[in-house]
């Protein structure tokens, strides 16, 4: 009897290893210690969380989404453009443009920029009460360098200095 | 319910789209409204992000290739639009979406649509102090009872990872309620 218990069990293990066949997931046991502590802490705690919503709320939602989604769709329809009628009223702009410009440049002279400026600033100091001596501050020694007396060194530069001077000024100087 | 795959194929269907849309919406809108609704925590906020889940998911329905489950992806839309939401509050709000949760939460009390008692309340507080991720496995593990895999195919997280973050919520939790006085 014994025997053939023995005879069965070896027969057993030769064929299964001592195997049941049993699986289970990766760090399952790693896990436990865990899952279980997280089970008992969250016995303590509401089932519920307490938020509600108004009454009969899920009743017309499915109406609600699909009434959305068919007014975004006609909102969103592209409207048929007349290629034809936008290409005339093209035309008709870039050739009243055309005109204007020729016009424009045939006739009227602009003046420049910076002939503006320069009527501009003239303008301005005849009409202001700045007198010669305060635009005098506004200059220092540094601004007027040697060089720029340096064509009286020889003498054809003082003739011609003399020569070009308005001597009116001179005059006004030897009185 | 209508076997996934058929229903799949209808809503990317053009003549069968609005009916069987019409049958996903009913088929979901429960499910996807709380899962909202823990997040942003105010009706109405959840009443404008779930219609724009719904919309977003009509949208791309046809992008949809059935490479997860329909009902994780569209977890995962509607997990996105209302963290997007939070978002754009927050920086309205000049706050980051931490402190912009934990200021909704703050104020629960007064909504109308909140009928908690003191302990929801403190566990909502408790919630809204942890970070993002562990709010979203807490709120889908303990208050949807979702599977780990499912949590998994939604957040794109492996399923070790997930337990760990829940285990971590928890604890945090259970220590913010045993200092709450």
């Amino acid at each position: 009897m014994n025997d053939n218990k023995q005879h069965n069990e070896d027969f057993l293990n030769q064929k299964l290893g001592k195997q049941p066949g049993f699986n289970m997931p990766d760090n399952y046991f790693n896990d436990l210690e865990n899952d279980l502590m997280s089970k008992l802490i969250v016995e303590d705690l509401p089932e519920k969380c307490g938020f509600e919503t108004p009454e009969h709320y899920f009743d017309s939602l499915e109406d609600q989404i699909l009434n959305k989604i068919n007014g975004e769709t006609k909102t969103s329809e592209p409207k048929v453009i007349s290629l034809r009628k936008r290409i005339v009223k093209f035309t008709s702009f870039a050739a009243a443009a055309s005109v204007v410009l020729f016009i424009t440049f045939q006739f009227i002279n602009i003046p420049t920029t910076t002939e503006e400026t320069n009527i501009t600033i003239d303008e301005w100091f005849e009409n202001s009460d700045v007198t010669t001596d305060e635009l005098a501050l506004l200059f220092d020694d540094q601004d007027f360098s040697e060089n720029d007396l340096s064509y009286a060194s020889d003498e054809n530069g003082i003739e011609d200095y003399l020569d070009n001077i308005d001597n009116s000024s001179l005059l006004d100087e030897i009185q | 319910m209508t076997d996934e795959i058929t229903l799949v194929s209808q809503l990317q269907n053009v003549a069968t789209k609005e009916a069987a849309f019409r049958n996903l919406i009913s088929q979901y809108k429960e499910r996807l409204y709380w899962h909202i609704r823990k997040i942003v925590i105010s009706h109405d906020d959840t009443d404008d992000v779930l219609q724009n889940t719904f919309i977003k998911i009509f949208k791309s329905i046809d992008n949809f290739k059935g490479e997860s489950k329909l009902y994780s992806w569209m977890y995962r839309i509607a997990t996105n639009e209302a963290i997007t939401f939070l978002n754009k509050r927050a920086k309205q709000n000049n706050v980051d979406i931490s402190d912009y949760k934990q200021l909704i939460v703050s104020n629960i009390k007064s909504d109308d649509w909140f009928s908690g008692d003191e302990i929801q309340i403190i566990l909502q507080k408790a919630i809204a102090t942890l970070p993002q991720k562990q709010q979203l496995v807490f709120n889908m593990k303990y208050f949807d009872d979702l599977k780990y895999q499912e949590i998994s195919d939604v957040l794109d997280t492996s399923v070790g990872a997930l337990k760990a973050s829940y285990f971590h919520a928890v604890k945090k939790i259970e220590e913010f309620i045993k200092n709450y006085n």
